[in-house]
C-alpha cells in the first residue's frame, strides 16, 4: 500500500529513473500483494497440510500433540468409500458446472453484445443474481425446489408433466446435483458473462470489420477472429471456475442434507464432516489436500496453454 | 421480416435469460411481503393477497438490518478500493514485464484459492487473534483482500495484457513516465475489467458469511449477511423477515450495478489507435 | 431509561427474594441479593432465539443484571444456532471463549472431555429436570446448568381422528391402527403421520420405547447398544409407516421443520413434536388451535413411551476471566421468573423444576403433556463426548432412510450403525 506514493515522486535524474524502470519497479509494486496473501493465507495451507499427516482430534487442536501418521490419511481417502464418492462427484459435478456456466455466460455476453433495445435493463437484471449470497441462494432454490410447496414442481405439473406431483428432487443424489446444477449456473453466470462481455468490447472493431470486408460471415468472424482474441480471458474464467465450483460448500451443505447415507457430498463438504463434525482433524484436512492436488494438476494444465499465448 | 426473425429469437432469449435471473428474486421480494400463514401453500401465490410492507420498517429497526448494512458497506468499500490498488499495480506488471517467475507466480496466486475455506477457518482465527485484530472491520477486509487480489490480478492481468503496448510507447515517446503511461493510458482502457474486479471484491466484502462469523461476534458489528440469522431460531424460521432482509440487502448492490454499468457494459475500444 | 430499569430491576428482585426467601438456602441467591464484590466483565453467548423481540428478552437480562450490580458488564451476544457448535470449536481451539454460554446439551459432555468447561457444583436434588443433568454429567461431574429444555410428545388432529373414528393412541399397536384407519377413511392427499428420515429426535426415542439401549458405559468407554432386537424391533416399526403408505412420499428427506409445516397445512394427522412446534403450528394457521389435541407419546412394547429430552445448558469455560460474575450471571438466569420470561416466549420449558411449577403449564391442558413428558417421560443420548460428533456427522439418518427406502432391513441399518459408533467411540 505504500509504493504508490513512492513511485509517484519527485522526478529523478535520468539515468536512476532508468535503473529503477528496469527491475526494482516491478519487484516494489508486487511486494505488498504478495505479503499480505503468503502471510495471512500461506500460514493456514501450510497448517492444514501439515496437519494432513497427523491423527488429529479435537484435544489435540486445542492443547498440541498431533500423532505424525505419514500416508494413513491419504489412504483412507481413497479406500473409505464415502470419501471416495465425494471425490468423483466433486469432479464430475464440477466440470458439469463449470462447462454450464461458461456455455450460459458466453451465450448471454454475445447478447448483451449486441445492444439490442432494453439492453439496460436486460444488463441489470443479469447481474442481480451475482449479488446474493451462496446461503440465501441455497436457501431459495431449495425452497423452490421443494416436493409440495416449490414453484418448480407446480409449475411442471401445470405444464403437462403430471409425474413431478410432489417430486422430491432432494432425496436422491441424481436429482438433487440437477438442482444444485441449476442453482450454482445461475449464481455465477452473471461473473462470467460481465467477464466476457468486457472481452468482447476490447476487441478492436477495425479487425472485425476487415475480416467483414474480407468476405467472413458472422460465424467465422467469430470463430475466426473473437475467439482467439478471447482465448486469454476465457481461459482465466475457466481456471477460476473449476476451482469455484470444485470446491462449493454452501449449496451442496443445504441442499444436499437430505440425500441418504451423504451421497451427493462433495469434497469441501465431506472434508468439514471430517473435521468439525467428527472430529477427524488430519483426515479432513487430507481430504482438502487432495482437492487441492486436483485442482493444482488442472491449473497447471491451463498455466501452460496461457503460457504458450502470454509469450506471443 | 429477415430482420425480425434474425433479431427476433435475440429478444426471445434476452426474455427468458431475464425471467431466469430475475424469477428467484422476485420470489424472494413477494415472500418478503407475505404473512406467515401464506408462506408455505401448496399453489404458490404469485402476488400476496395481504402485502406485509411494515415487514421492511421492522426489520430496519428492531432487527438492527439498517446498523448491519452499513457494517457491511464500510467493509466491502474498504476491500475493494484497497483491492483495485494492489492488484491493478501487480496485474499491470506481470502483464507487462516477462519476469521469469511470473508462470510461478501465477500458480501460487492460484494456490491461495484452492483450499475450501472452512478448512482456513481456525488458523486464520488464531492468526486474527495473534494481531489483535479479532472482531474489527479489518479482521475482514484483510482476509478478503487476501482472497480476491488473486483473482483480481488474474483478471485484470488479462485485459492488461490485450491492450496493445503500442499505446504506452507511443505515450512516453511523447513524455509520459511510465506510471503515467499507466494511468493515462492503459487504466482507461482497461475499466471494463476495472470495474469487474471493483465489483468483484466489493461482493466479496458484501457476500461473505463464513469468516465473518468467525471473527465477528459483537452485535453491532454484524454484516448483514449474519445480521439474517437473527430471525433464524431453533427449527422455526421467521421467512417474512428473513426475505425483507435479503431485499434490503441486495438493493445497495443493485445500486452499485447501475452506477458501475457505464464502465461495466460500455468500453473506449481500442479503435483509439490507427494502425 | 436507566431509572425505570433499576425500578424494575430493583422489584422484580424483592419479588424473586421474597418468592425463595423461604426456601432452601442458595449460595447464588445470596450473591445476587447483596453483594457489592462483583465486578468486571463477562460476555455471554446465547443461540439465535429466532426474533429480536426474543434477543431483547435476553438483553432484557444483563439489563437487569448490571443494574442490580452496578460496576458490571455483561454483553450479550447472539449466535446462530446452525454455526454454533463449529463457533465452539474454533473459540476453544483458538483460545478466545466467552465466559458464559448456552449449549446444547448433546455438546456439553464433548467440551467438557477437552476440559473447556468450568465444573459445576451447586446442583442439588431434585432442582433441576434430571434427565438434563445427567446430559451435564461427565465422570460423575457436572458441567452445566439445565437452562431450558423440551421433550416432544404427539400432536394429532382431533377432527381427522374423530373422521377416522379412532382415539388418540396410547400406545404402539394403537398408533399403527390409528394411522392405518386414518389413511384409509380420510382421504384428501392427507397422510396419517409425519415420520421423517431426517430427525434424529423422532426415530432414536423409538428404541428406548422398544426396551432398547442407544449406547451404555463401561468405566471409560462407552459402546453401542444398538446391536439388539429392541433396536431393531423399534427401526423396523419406524419404517413401516413410510413402506406403508402411511406417511408422505418425500418424509423420507424431511427435516422437523418440514414436518412442522405439512401438519399445519393439514397434510398430515398426527406428528411428534415439542412445545416449540406446538407453538409455531398455532402461530402459522391460528384456526387449527382448536382442532389439535396433544397427548404424551405412544408407550412402546416395553410399557415406556420415552422422547428425548433436549435442551440447553449454561456452561462458564476455563479460560474465562471473571468466573465469579459469570456464575452470578447464570444463577439470575435460572431464577424461575426470569427464566419463564425466556421460555415461554420460545415455547420451552424451564430446566428447572421450580421454573416448570411457575409456568403454568402443568395448569394448561393442551400443554400439560409436554411438562409431563419432560418430567416423568424423558431421557437423554448418552452423555459421551464423542456422542456431539457422532450427531454433527449425522451417521444415523443414512441407515434410517435405506431401511424406509426398503434398501436395507433394520437389522442391518443397527449392526451397521452399531458398528460405526463403536468406531467412533474408539477412536
Amino acid at each position: 500500500m505504500a509504493t504508490a506514493p513512492a513511485v509517484v515522486s519527485a522526478p529523478r535524474p535520468l539515468v536512476v529513473r532508468r535503473a529503477v524502470n528496469r527491475l526494482t519497479l516491478p519487484v516494489l509494486m508486487l511486494l505488498p500483494a504478495l505479503i499480505i496473501i503468503a502471510g495471512l493465507v500461506g500460514y493456514p495451507l501450510v497448517r492444514t497440510i501439515y496437519l494432513s499427516f497427523t491423527d488429529t482430534g479435537l484435544g489435540e487442536l486445542i492443547y498440541g500433540g498431533s500423532t505424525w501418521v505419514g500416508l494413513e490419511n491419504f489412504k483412507e481417502v481413497f479406500a473409505n468409500d464415502r470419501l471416495r464418492v465425494a471425490l468423483v462427484n466433486t469432479v464430475v459435478f464440477g466440470t458439469v458446472c463449470v462447462i454450464g456456466t461458461m456455455v450460459f455466460g458466453f451465450a448471454v455476453a454475445l447478447l448483451l453484445n449486441q445492444r439490442l433495445k432494453g439492453n439496460l435493463f436486460f444488463g441489470i437484471a443479469v447481474l442481480l443474481p451475482w449479488a446474493v449470497p451462496a446461503i440465501a441462494a441455497s436457501a431459495i432454490f431449495k425452497w423452490l425446489f421443494d416436493s409440495r410447496y416449490g414453484f418448480v414442481n407446480w409449475a411442471l405439473v401445470n405444464l403437462g408433466f403430471d409425474s413431478f406431483q410432489d417430486y422430491a428432487w432432494f432425496a436422491g443424489r441424481f436429482s438433487a446435483y440437477v438442482a444444485i446444477f441449476i442453482t450454482v449456473v445461475w449464481q455465477s453466470f452473471p461473473f462470467i458473462a460481465l467477464s466476457l462481455l468486457a472481452g468482447l468490447q476490447t476487441i478492436p472493431k477495425e479487425t472485425l470489420h476487415a475480416a467483414a470486408i474480407d468476405g467472413a460471415g458472422p460465424w467465422n468472424r467469430f470463430r475466426l477472429v473473437t475467439l482467439p482474441l478471447l482465448r486469454p480471458i476465457v481461459a482465466v474464467l475457466v481456471v477460476f471456475s473449476t476451482i469455484w465450483d470444485f470446491k462449493i460448500f454452501d449449496q451442496i451443505y443445504v441442499m444436499a442434507a437430505g440425500v441418504p447415507d451423504r451421497a451427493a457430498d462433495t469434497a469441501a463438504v465431506a472434508a468439514y464432516r471430517e473435521g468439525f463434525a467428527l472430529s477427524h482433524y488430519g483426515l479432513g484436512s487430507a481430504v482438502a489436500v487432495v482437492l487441492f492436488l486436483i485442482l493444482l494438476a488442472f491449473s497447471l494444465l491451463y498455466v501452460r496453454l496461457i503460457g504458450k499465448e502470454g509469450a506471443e | 421480416m429477415r430482420w425480425l426473425l434474425k433479431r427476433g429469437w435475440m429478444y426471445a432469449a434476452m426474455l427468458a435469460v431475464s425471467a431466469f435471473a430475475l424469477f428467484p428474486i422476485y420470489w424472494v421480494v413477494i415472500t418478503s411481503l407475505k404473512p406467515r400463514s401464506e408462506i408455505y401453500t401448496r399453489t404458490p401465490d404469485l402476488w400476496p393477497s395481504d402485502p406485509q410492507w411494515d415487514q421492511y420498517p421492522r426489520v430496519l429497526g428492531e432487527g438492527h438490518v439498517g446498523r448491519a448494512l452499513l457494517n457491511s458497506l464500510i467493509v466491502a468499500s474498504g476491500t475493494m478500493v484497497i483491492c483495485i490498488l494492489v492488484s491493478a499495480l501487480a496485474a499491470y506488471v506481470l502483464a507487462r514485464y516477462r519476469v521469469r517467475l511470473t508462470r510461478i507466480l501465477l500458480v501460487l496466486v492460484l494456490i491461495t484459492q484452492m483450499f475450501p475455506l472452512v478448512v482456513l477457518v481456525i488458523p486464520l482465527f488464531v492468526t486474527m487473534r495473534k494481531a489483535g485484530l479479532l472482531g474489527t472491520y479489518w479482521s475482514l477486509i484483510i482476509t478478503y483482500l487476501a482472497f480476491s487480489v488473486p483473482l483480481a490480478i488474474w483478471v485484470m492481468r488479462g485485459f492488461i495484457l490485450s491492450i496493445p503496448d503500442e499505446l504506452e510507447h507511443a505515450a512516453r515517446i511523447d513524455g509520459a513516465t511510465r506510471l503515467g503511461a499507466l494511468v493515462r493510458v492503459v487504466l482507461p482502457l482497461a475499466a471494463p475489467g476495472i470495474a469487474t474486479t471493483a465489483v468483484l471484491a466489493f461482493l466479496e466484502g458484501w457476500k461473505e458469511f463464513l469468516l465473518a462469523l468467525t471473527f465477528i461476534n459483537k452485535e453491532e458489528m454484524k454484516t448483514a449477511p449474519l445480521i439474517l440469522q437473527t430471525f433464524v431460531g431453533r427449527g422455526d424460521t421467521d421467512w417474512g423477515a428473513v426475505m425483507a432482509t435479503s431485499v434490503l440487502y441486495t438493493l445497495p448492490i443493485v445500486l452499485l450495478f447501475v452506477l458501475a454499468r457505464k464502465h461495466l457494459m460500455t468500453a473506449r475500444t481500442a479503435g483509439a489507435v490507427k494502425g | 431509561m436507566r431509572k425505570f430499569s433499576v425500578t424494575v430491576a430493583g422489584l422484580l428482585l424483592a419479588a424473586v427474594v421474597a418468592a425463595c426467601g423461604g426456601g432452601d438456602d442458595e449460595p447464588s441467591a445470596d450473591k445476587a441479593a447483596g453483594s457489592g464484590s462483583l465486578e468486571g466483565s463477562i460476555s455471554v453467548w446465547i443461540m439465535d432465539p429466532g426474533s429480536p423481540k426474543i434477543q431483547d428478552v435476553v438483553k432484557q437480562y444483563a439489563t437487569d443484571f448490571e443494574a442490580a450490580h452496578p460496576g458490571t458488564q455483561v454483553d450479550i451476544q447472539f449466535v446462530p444456532w446452525a454455526q454454533a457448535h463449529d463457533k465452539f470449536v474454533t473459540a476453544i481451539a483458538g483460545g478466545e471463549v466467552p465466559d458464559v454460554a448456552e449449549m446444547g446439551t448433546t455438546w456439553t459432555p464433548e467440551f467438557a472431555d477437552q476440559g473447556a468447561l468450568v465444573e459445576q457444583q451447586a446442583i442439588g436434588e431434585g432442582q433441576y429436570v434430571s434427565s438434563l443433568v445427567d446430559a451435564a454429567t461427565l465422570n460423575d461431574k457436572v458441567y452445566g446448568k439445565p437452562w431450558y429444555a423440551g421433550a416432544r410428545a404427539l400432536i394429532y388432529r382431533k377432527d381427522l381422528l374423530e373422521k377416522a373414528g379412532v382415539e388418540p393412541p396410547t400406545n404402539w399397536d394403537e398408533l399403527m391402527a390409528a394411522a392405518k384407519a386414518v389413511e384409509e377413511k380420510v382421504g384428501g392427499g392427507v397422510d396419517a403421520v409425519g415420520f421423517t428420515g431426517l430427525s434424529e429426535h423422532m426415530y432414536l426415542p423409538t428404541i428406548w420405547q422398544a426396551g432398547g439401549e442407544i449406547a451404555t458405559q463401561d468405566g471409560d468407554t462407552w459402546k453401542s447398544a444398538l446391536n439388539s432386537p429392541e433396536a431393531a424391533q423399534a427401526i423396523d416399526f419406524y419404517a413401516s409407516f413410510y413402506k406403508q403408505g402411511l406417511s408422505p412420499k418425500a418424509a423420507v428427506g424431511w427435516e422437523e421443520p418440514d414436518a412442522q409445516t405439512a401438519f399445519a397445512n393439514g397434510d398430515i394427522a398426527m406428528l411428534i413434536a415439542g412445545g416449540w412446534g406446538y407453538n409455531s403450528i398455532i402461530a402459522t394457521k391460528p384456526e387449527l388451535e382448536e382442532k389439535i389435541g396433544t397427548a404424551l407419546t405412544p408407550a412402546g412394547p416395553s410399557g415406556k413411551g420415552t422422547a428425548f429430552a433436549g435442551g440447553s445448558h449454561l456452561v462458564q469455560f476455563q479460560e474465562s476471566q471473571n468466573k465469579e460474575l459469570g456464575a452470578a450471571f447464570v444463577d439470575f438466569m435460572l431464577e424461575p421468573e426470569q427464566l419463564n420470561k425466556f421460555t415461554s416466549e420460545i415455547g420451552f420449558l424451564p430446566g428447572t423444576v421450580d421454573g416448570i411449577k411457575a409456568s403454568g403449564y402443568l395448569e394448561d391442558p393442551q400443554r400439560k403433556p409436554f411438562a409431563e413428558q419432560l418430567l416423568d417421560h424423558s431421557a437423554v443420548y448418552p452423555p459421551s463426548p464423542k456422542w456431539g460428533g457422532l450427531e454433527g456427522a449425522n451417521i444415523f439418518d443414512g441407515e434410517i432412510q435405506k431401511v424406509m427406502k426398503g434398501q436395507e432391513t433394520a437389522q442391518e441399518a443397527v449392526q451397521n450403525l452399531a458398528s460405526k459408533m463403536d468406531e467412533e467411540f474408539a477412536g
